[in-house]
């Protein structure tokens, strides 16, 4: 306790070089924390799961990724040949399982602003909150009215957007539009645009990466494009599976791809690190080369400043030896000096990155997802503050115990 | 004036400190030259898309050539037939009809036993493959040659040729049934199209495409037509929407690239705005030097005033140290950064509808990447010195010799 005081008291003598010292780390601290929110939620993206794992299933060679839903009838309708295959295996879930189909449309009747386009994901809306990773949580009675929207009461026209992109796209709950397709056309010589009505039902959550989706009903959408003779009608870009664990996400996938050899069968983890392989090499530099760089930029300014404190206090040094101070107590006083200005600066950092960026910028926003600084980062920044304090402050306070208490007085003298 | 050589020889004395904070200096700066030279090597890479006067046609609302449509139908040539501004080989209008997909080539597995592995390959279809080499100025490389109407045969850009270790005569195989033989290599380094496999449109769409044999449904995803100039190519865009009765959009091929870059802007703020919270750290950390220089030196100051230099002298001559110490790490951070001048990347150009395009890039430190990488450690200099010095200024001659 005695120690703590006499470092306090040592750290508000200094104030402008503590208070700096501190800003300086946390800032870092909120670099650190913003980098590895964003390298973090990546390695959980491509980090295969024990239980509850899902296996997504694309055309086997081309993308964008489609093939008829059949293929999935024939993996999920009971009583099929190929069901009754993957039944026998443990873990696999014949209910568990849902189709996307994605669609581009715009509001703007020249289909020219960007700002007026969403993507919606046209799925079976029952399994939203079943099959959809962060969507877990969502009420299914509003998926319920995707089927029967309660305003309009057309058939399968609700339509669940995330709330950033009804901000953007100036619509609400309740709201009822018609959106033109960029992605699907009448089969038509023609072929123009496919218009569609929505009813806006729900909103996705404004954290999380479904902040800017938007899901609809695919019996909806497969009934137009059929009407329009879309050459795309029957057709699914991705099916989902929901099985127990690797084990049988292995023993799935084997099934399928030997049965059905237009399909292939993998893990999301697996899919994902796929289509993250271009940018390895960027994300292996902010792994390896940004993250510990602020990390070392960290550690040379406490190294600075405790460098700076012990040769200003070189006569108070030699003073404590003569007082019988040892070695030691002399570097954990010089040391703890260090320690508690990274604490404090990385404690501040962390915890401000996690306030501000969540409650205020509503996340980190990437591409068209938000990332979101986990709670994590209360004891990131303090704990990448004290380490690199530590390093930091190492040699200047091994330093501040080699001082000769002869050299520091007879100069004084 | 006070010399230079006083401040410089203060930062030799205390060259503890002077290490410490250029060293953070350095790595600063290095970092944000490595981050704003892969931006710059994008952009540059978007600039190098063929002619200035190629304009790209997609179907309506279309902002990236995987999800566009254009229905192969008899009305389909009116995009490159009786328009006055694009240019002609012979009888034959400037103008490459094309499909653009992705393939997912599967590879054996790493291991005996083992799941098999996939790779993504960039695959465009050509009606013509002279002329739509002639069209992005691509030509080939020293013996190959254009692949037929007829046969198994493609030619690919020097990238992809390197990734897949193959050369002209080679075989490989994008999925099983399809057994292609490499007729030619395309001179195609520093181009959007270094990563891209060229074959038969038929073949591209029938296997990786959107086309229905079932309902005869062939579509291409990409018109690309050369016209004289880029107002030829201005006018074309502006116009040919109007002109067809396809539903069409056309713009400048290398508006189309850049627009197809600006998913790089999104890289360059957060590259930014990194680097700015870790040069604040930086300038803090000079900061912490210079008042330290200043309360070593009070009596120094006191006796400066004393011998007649002004406060602004004295002020300058803080600034100019703090300058010196930011330049020292800079110019440091500059020759290490300058490093990854050329080194090569993978990237991707997006449209921001979900797709993109992978391309290999060079990273490029180049003129305008080293001035904003010198603005910012001056800047940094000046912020962190301008406290410190500040303070010294203001000190009084009498107090400062006490």
């Amino acid at each position: 306790m005695q120690f703590v005081l006499f470092i306090l008291k040592n750290l508000r003598r200094g104030r402008a070089r503590t208070i700096i010292t501190i800003l300086a780390v946390m800032l870092l601290a909120a670099t650190f924390s913003m980098v590895w929110t964003v390298v973090s939620a990546l390695q959980s993206f491509t980090t295969e799961k024990a239980t509850n794992v899902r296996a997504v299933l694309t055309d086997r060679y081309r993308i964008p990724s489609r093939f008829d839903r059949g293929l999935m009838d024939q993996i999920v309708r009971p009583h099929g040949i190929l069901n009754g295959r993957l039944r026998k295996i443990q873990g696999f879930r014949p209910d568990k399982y849902t189709i996307w189909h994605f669609v581009f449309f715009t509001l703007d009747p020249d289909m020219k602003d960007k700002d007026l386009a969403f993507f919606a994901i046209a799925t079976i809306p029952e399994k939203i909150p079943v099959m959809t990773e962060e969507l877990e949580a969502f009420d299914p009675r509003l998926c319920q009215r995707v089927v029967s929207p309660p305003r309009t009461h057309k058939p399968n026209i609700g339509l669940i957007m995330g709330a950033d992109r009804l901000r953007k796209l100036g619509k609400k709950v309740g709201d009822v539009f018609p959106a033109r397709s960029i992605s699907h056309r009448e089969g038509t010589a023609a072929r123009r645009p496919i218009e569609m009505e929505f009813e806006v039902v729900g909103a996705l959550p404004a954290t999380g990466r479904w902040s800017t989706a938007a899901f609809m009903d695919y019996a909806y959408l497969d009934r137009v494009l059929k009407d329009k003779k879309n050459e795309e009608d029957g057709q699914v870009h991705i099916g989902w599976l929901l099985v127990d664990d690797q084990a049988a996400a292995t023993a799935v996938g084997g099934v399928i791809e030997k049965e059905l050899r237009e399909l292939r069968c993998e893990t999301a983890a697996s899919a994902y690190s796929r289509f993250l392989e271009p940018l390895k090499g960027v994300f292996w530099g902010i792994k390896w080369l940004l993250t510990p760089a602020i990390a070392i930029v960290m550690t040379l300014i406490v190294a600075n400043a405790i460098a700076i404190t012990v040769r200003e206090r070189g006569t108070e040094v030699a003073v404590l030896k003569v007082l019988g101070f040892g070695r030691g107590r002399i570097l954990v006083i010089i040391l703890g000096e260090g320690m508690l200005l990274g604490v404090a600066g990385g404690l501040l950092g962390g915890g401000l990155t996690h306030g501000l960026v969540n409650g205020v910028a509503g996340g980190l926003p990437l591409g068209d997802g938000r990332f979101h600084v986990s709670g994590h980062a209360w004891w990131w920044g303090p704990a990448i503050g004290a380490i690199t304090a530590a390093i930091g402050g190492l040699l200047p306070a091994w330093g501040a115990c080699r001082i000769k208490v002869s050299t520091v007085f007879s100069r004084v003298a | 004036m006070i010399p230079l050589r006083y401040n410089a020889r203060n930062l030799v004395v205390r060259w503890k400190t002077t290490l410490l904070t250029a060293v953070g200096f350095t790595l600063v700066v290095a970092l944000l030259i490595v981050m704003l030279a892969f931006v710059e090597g994008l952009n540059q890479l978007s600039k190098r898309t063929g002619p200035p006067g190629n304009v790209i046609v997609l179907s309506d609302g279309a902002t990236d050539e995987l999800f566009s449509s254009l229905a192969l139908d008899d009305k389909v040539a009116e995009l490159w037939t009786n328009h006055p501004e694009i240019g002609r080989v012979g009888d034959r209008p400037l103008a490459s009809q094309e499909v653009y997909s992705i393939a997912t080539q599967e590879l054996p597995p790493d291991k005996e036993g083992g799941s098999a592995r996939y790779r993504f390959l960039q695959i465009r279809g050509v009606e013509e493959p002279r002329v739509a080499g002639h069209v992005h100025a691509l030509p080939l490389k020293p013996g190959g040659r254009w692949f037929s109407r007829t046969g198994n045969e493609v030619v690919m850009g020097d990238g992809i040729a390197r990734t897949l270790g193959v050369n002209t005569g080679d075989h490989f195989k994008p999925r099983p049934e399809l057994d292609w033989i490499v007729a030619g290599v395309m001179d195609s380094r520093g181009s959007p199209f270094d990563s891209e496999i060229w074959a038969k449109r038929e073949e591209v769409g029938r296997y990786f495409g959107k086309d229905n044999e079932e309902r005869k449904q062939s579509f291409y995803t990409t018109v690309v037509v050369t016209t004289r100039d880029r107002a030829a190519a201005e006018k074309l865009a502006r116009e040919l929407p109007g002109r067809t009765q396809v539903k069409v959009t056309a713009i400048l091929e290398s508006k189309y690239y850049e627009e197809l870059s600006k998913s790089n802007q999104a890289f360059l703020g957060a590259a930014i705005f990194i680097a700015i919270i870790m040069a604040v750290g930086g300038m803090f950390g000079l900061m912490n030097t210079m008042f330290a220089a200043v309360s070593q030196r009070l009596k120094d100051v006191g006796v400066l005033r004393v011998i007649g230099y002004r406060p602004a002298q004295i002020l300058a001559s803080f600034m100019l140290e703090s300058l010196l110490l930011a330049a020292v790490g800079g110019l440091l951070g500059l020759l290490i950064g300058y490093g990854v001048n050329g080194v090569e990347q993978t990237g991707v150009m997006s449209g921001g509808q979900g797709g993109g395009k992978t391309v290999v890039f060079a990273m490029v430190v180049n003129a305008r990447v080293l001035t904003w990488a010198l603005s910012f450690t001056l800047a940094m200099g000046v912020l962190g010195g301008l406290l410190p010095a500040l303070a010294a200024m203001r000190l009084r001659p009498l107090e400062s010799l006490r």
